[in-house]
């Protein structure tokens, strides 16, 4: 059994949901339902990974896996290490002889700043700037390489001269890059990743979407402009599992431990 | 006069008066060292400080530290000055503000960090780079706990 965690109900829930539901049968795998608040409410964030590892902890067997899907495994706040919290998980698992395993990248954004797809669709776009250019590929070329981005190079720089919350830290970076990218993309489909939950079902579904199933919401002729004659994606007119295979073997995923097809 | 701390091979080594061997090899640009009491970690600065501070005996001083920064309450406001240099801080926890900690999130690589630090305050870094210190052929070195490459 594999047993999803994730920080909160925005777009990397949705995300590894559908990598589930794509790769796993049906019954072999439950998104751990987040604890209640004192207001009886569901609580999210990160100071309630530790609650859902033990909400599960009773019912683990050998040779189950628990999946942790942390926003960004550098964040130690007050409240919250990540190191602390990968380094307690896996002991406490190790116990039951279950697969302790949190998502292997800096944070979400990435997943997509690392794709290939992204780089060239951006590169095709006649709006392109010059400046995002760089970035990206420099971002890119780094992830790719397995190095660290965030650094004083001049493309880094150029693009927190026009972003000045992008200076702030490397997630905040990531996400405003890749924002930035993925909303130029926007006539060409639905390709802008934000933040916000159920990112992958509206404005960025193309992504993840079977491309007949985003068809049938649109109105003909919006199929005609914008699916036939702009969109640029490689994986035009193709499925989930097509789209995710091709994350999985052209983005930082293809040199992980664990690939999404191994979920 | 050697360099206690060389930048390019992002490496600090020395030895004290005692004969203590110190060889801290970094992986990166900032490095959160935790762990038990009594590991070296407050010996580690004590010595750093005294060839920064002892001036008067320069001739005496068997190495150069003019590329470390040791933080402490006094001087944290010139935190925010330092360029080049290797930062450490000992006991952050007493010492570190919001201030500081956005300073060091924000520094992509003007500065390098060894940071002594018991629990969480904000510092952005991922598992790869926390650490502890022991003793192993004879020197005081740096391990680190965990490597994931989409973690660097």
């Amino acid at each position: 059994m594999l047993y999803i965690i994730t920080e909160d109900s925005n777009s990397s829930r949705d995300f590894w949901q559908c990598v589930a539901q794509t790769f796993r049968p049906v019954d072999s795998f439950l998104l751990v339902p987040f604890p209640s608040g004192s207001d009886g409410q569901n609580a999210s964030g990160n100071t309630t990974l530790k609650a859902q590892v033990l909400s599960i902890f009773p019912k683990l067997q050998e040779g189950d896996k628990v999946f942790v899907a942390v926003d960004c495994v550098a964040n130690n706040t007050q409240g919250f290490s990540a190191h602390d919290f990968v380094k307690w998980g896996t002991r406490l698992c190790m116990k039951k002889e279950v697969d302790f395993v949190a998502t292997s990248y800096w944070c979400f954004e990435d997943l997509y700043l690392s794709y290939d797809e992204v780089l060239a669709m951006y590169l095709k776009n006649p709006m392109a700037e010059n400046v995002v250019i760089g970035a990206l590929q420099y971002v890119h070329d780094n992830l790719q390489n397995g190095t660290d981005y965030f650094d004083t190079s001049q493309e880094i720089q150029n693009f927190i001269d026009l972003h000045n919350s992008a200076g702030k830290n490397r997630e905040h970076f990531a996400n405003e890059l890749l924002m930035e990218v993925t909303r130029a993309l926007k006539g060409n489909g639905h390709f802008a990743i934000t933040k916000s939950a159920g990112a992958f079902h509206k404005s960025a579904e193309c992504w993840l979407r079977d491309c007949s199933d985003i068809k049938e919401k649109m109105a003909p002729q919006q199929v005609i402009n914008i699916c036939d004659k702009k969109c640029k994606y490689c994986c035009k007119d193709k499925g989930t599992v097509d789209k995710l295979i091709d994350l999985d073997t052209r983005s930082i995923c293809k040199d992980s431990d664990y690939q999404l097809q191994q979920i | 006069m050697r360099q206690c701390y060389d930048w390019q091979s992002n490496v600090l080594k020395f030895t004290d008066v005692n004969g203590n061997k110190y060889n801290l090899k970094f992986r990166g640009n900032k490095t959160i060292v935790h762990g038990d009491s009594a590991t070296g970690k407050s010996l580690l600065c004590t010595m750093l400080k005294s060839y920064i501070n002892d001036n008067n005996n320069a001739s005496f001083k068997p190495y150069n530290a003019d590329n470390i920064f040791i933080v402490s309450k006094d001087n944290k406001d010139k935190l925010s000055l330092q360029k080049g240099k290797l930062i450490i801080i000992d006991r952050a926890e007493l010492i570190l503000d919001d201030q500081m900690v956005e300073i060091i999130n924000a520094d992509r690589g003007d500065n390098r960090y060894l940071i002594f630090l018991r629990k969480p305050m904000g510092i952005e870094l991922s598992p790869n780079y926390f650490g502890t210190l022991c003793k192993k052929d004879g020197e005081l070195q740096l391990e680190y706990e965990c490597y994931v490459r989409g973690w660097a």
